[in-house]
């Protein structure tokens, strides 16, 4: 299901904002796009596209979602191409040479999708079945660390972002932004490869959370002394776990 | 110097996490950007009544425009106007009317009589998609951006025979195959536009972020709740009377641009606060001699003088470095042959994201069958599925 969906999400994007575009040029002045200026454009082509993602999921067969997929994007560019021009649109004639340009590229890569059956050997399956039973109370422990640093460090990206962006004054914003900063260049990063390099994760988890406190204390922000904190109970947990093996099966290479 | 197997194995398993969560986003924001590369072209084409609009080899000065405005529209203001050009023949100018209502209005080139509300902002809507994802603030795409880097660089390292990827695309076999072939050689061909657009896109997204960072953390040393934010520039140009200025002709204005930067082709004029104090007026455009950037002159409107000049011989580095960025992003410095470039170029990095998507799903498929323990057919569990 989540591969019909990832299909029909990727494919009926261009076929939503073909759809939009063609409203656009055919209802002018009475079908406003920016939100800014009243319009309802974002919702429309998020309606727009949600559908057409849904219709091609809904097609039975991989080759034929994707066949579906190409295809209607590729009728919606020979639509807009011909709207252009039939409403003399500045430029229309340039726009329909290209837009039909793409249309047949679109159709030649529907042509060519194709599948073969083959039938390819299983590796080392055995054994990998029992993993999961032999998951000890320390290894437990360690991911339920790592869940709950990756659940701290959303509460500081979400945190950050209100600060930042909703309703603070102006003066507290840089709080936000020096947290959101932290969070994506130090504390992503290092919960990134916690499993391999759980002291490396560590030292980087508390160095975020000095930074967060210096903060904290200059801005004297309770909120921000709470998110220090639980950034430094996270990092003494990342810190403590155990290196895991770089397995090169885990990941076919 | 070859990475290590140990090394290999944790960038794959990272790129392939980083893809798989940012796929979708970057799919959306690298396919509404490589569109966007046409945004006035569309946004000329979504207007069929600007085509019965005369165009003219000299338009109509900006004065006559805005007494127009005046005339058709009084009690609106102005914060741009947008020149005739190659694609648009018509002035653009940007407005608040009396009812506080945001109006973008078409002026004819030969009269600057106001026609009215343009069609559609189909341009500028794909623009919002690409830069806010309609909703959000800017930083979301840059941060896109810093991931894209990220998958950009460690696919490079995972990829162990380079040479042979740029030219292999196995077609007639499975979907699989094909979207592997895909993923790699679109890669490797487009890498350095690739990186470039991630960069840039990275930076024009996150300056302001950590702009405001240092801002705040630089003045951390003061009175605790009080920190201070980046001086936005309008306010450097604030007098000390606090008088209200009023706007003096712009065409006097832009003929002394033309002399304070010569060379300069005006593609925007943002008259900043209007009416207040710290007036200004802005002239942005390009300059001849100079491809890639562009350069803008403010006039601050209580002192009648240069606020600040960008221009090619008065920028330094950084200021060159700044104004650089955007047209290496966006690619309007090199015609309509640089756009259709950007624009095949720029739909890469989406189809790296879609055959990344697939290629993770048949990993994981494959994964799971060998679990089980069962033998699994190349491209999906079930023959007629494939």
């Amino acid at each position: 299901m989540f591969e019909r969906a990832m299909i029909g999400l990727h494919l009926g994007l261009v076929a939503a904002v073909l759809a939009l575009s063609l409203a656009a040029l055919g209802l002018g002045r009475r079908f406003e796009l920016l939100l800014d200026r009243g319009g309802a454009g974002g919702w429309w082509l998020i309606a727009a596209w949600l559908l057409v993602a849904a219709l091609v999921a809904l097609v039975p067969r991989r080759v034929m979602q994707w066949r579906v997929g190409l295809l209607i994007s590729a009728a919606g560019l020979l639509a807009a191409a011909l709207a252009g021009v039939w409403r003399g649109a500045p430029q229309a004639g340039a726009v329909a040479v290209g837009l039909t340009l793409l249309a047949l590229v679109l159709m030649l890569v529907a042509q060519q999708v194709r599948a073969q059956v083959k039938k390819v050997p299983v590796r080392a399956a055995q054994g990998r079945a029992a993993a999961p039973d032999q998951v000890t109370a320390k290894g437990a422990g360690i991911g339920i660390a790592r869940r709950l640093a990756w659940w701290i460090w959303a509460m500081c990206m979400v945190g950050g972002f209100i600060v930042a962006n909703v309703g603070a004054s102006n003066a507290a914003r840089g709080i936000g932004y020096v947290a959101m900063l932290l969070g994506f260049f130090v504390m992503l990063p290092a919960l990134s490869v916690a499993g391999w390099f759980p002291r490396v994760a560590g030292l980087c988890w508390l160095l975020a959370a000095l930074a967060l406190a210096a903060v904290a204390y200059a801005a004297a922000d309770p909120g921000c002394a709470v998110g220090a904190g639980a950034v430094l109970v996270c990092a003494a947990l990342l810190g403590r776990a155990t290196p895991r093996d770089a397995d090169a099966g885990e990941v076919g290479l | 110097m070859a990475a290590s197997k140990r090394t290999l194995v944790i960038l794959y398993s990272l790129h392939s996490w980083a893809g798989i969560i940012t796929g979708l986003l970057l799919f959306i924001v690298c396919f509404s950007g490589s569109v966007m590369v046409f945004r006035e072209e569309i946004d000329a084409w979504a207007n069929p009544s600007a085509g019965a609009l005369p165009r003219m080899e000299q338009p109509v000065a900006p004065d006559a425009v805005l007494a127009s405005l005046a005339r058709q529209y009084p009690d609106s203001r102005s914060d741009m106007l947008l020149p005739p050009d190659d694609v648009n023949p018509s002035w653009s100018v940007y407005a608040k009317l009396a009812d506080g209502a945001s109006v973008k209005l078409a002026a004819r080139a030969d009269t600057g009589a106001i026609v009215g509300p343009v069609d559609s902002q189909l341009g500028q809507f794909l623009r919002t998609l690409h830069v806010f994802l309609f909703f959000g603030p800017r930083w979301i795409v840059g941060f896109l951006g810093v991931a894209m880097l990220f998958l950009i660089v460690s696919g490079f390292v995972i990829h162990r025979k380079i040479v042979k990827e740029l030219f292999t695309v196995r077609w007639r076999k499975s979907l699989r195959l094909s979207a592997s072939d895909l993923h790699k050689g679109a890669g490797v061909w487009a890498l350095g536009f690739h990186l470039l657009i991630a960069f840039t896109g990275a930076w024009l997204g996150l300056a302001p972020v950590f702009e405001r960072g240092y801002a705040f953390v630089s003045g951390m040393g003061g009175v605790a709740g009080s920190a201070p934010t980046a001086p936005a520039p309008a306010t450097r140009a604030k007098t000390g009377s606090g008088a209200v200025v009023s706007l003096p002709p712009l065409d006097a204005l832009l003929a002394r641009a033309l002399v304070d930067m010569p060379g300069l082709t005006v593609e925007r004029i943002s008259l900043r606060n209007p009416g207040k104090p710290n007036a200004a007026v802005v002239f942005y455009g390009a300059v001849q001699d100079s491809v890639f950037s562009k350069s803008s002159i403010v006039y601050d409107l209580a002192s009648g003088k240069v606020n600040d000049l960008q221009g090619p011989a008065t920028r330094g580095f950084w200021g060159s470095f700044n104004l650089l960025l955007k047209p290496l992003h966006f690619g309007d410095y090199g015609g309509l042959v640089m756009k259709w470039l950007y624009f095949l170029l720029g739909m890469t990095p989406a189809l790296l994201s879609l055959s990344g998507t697939l290629l993770w799903i048949e990993r994981r498929k494959l994964k799971q069958a060998q679990r089980r323990g069962t033998t699994v057919l190349a491209g999906g569990a079930k023959a007629e599925h494939v």
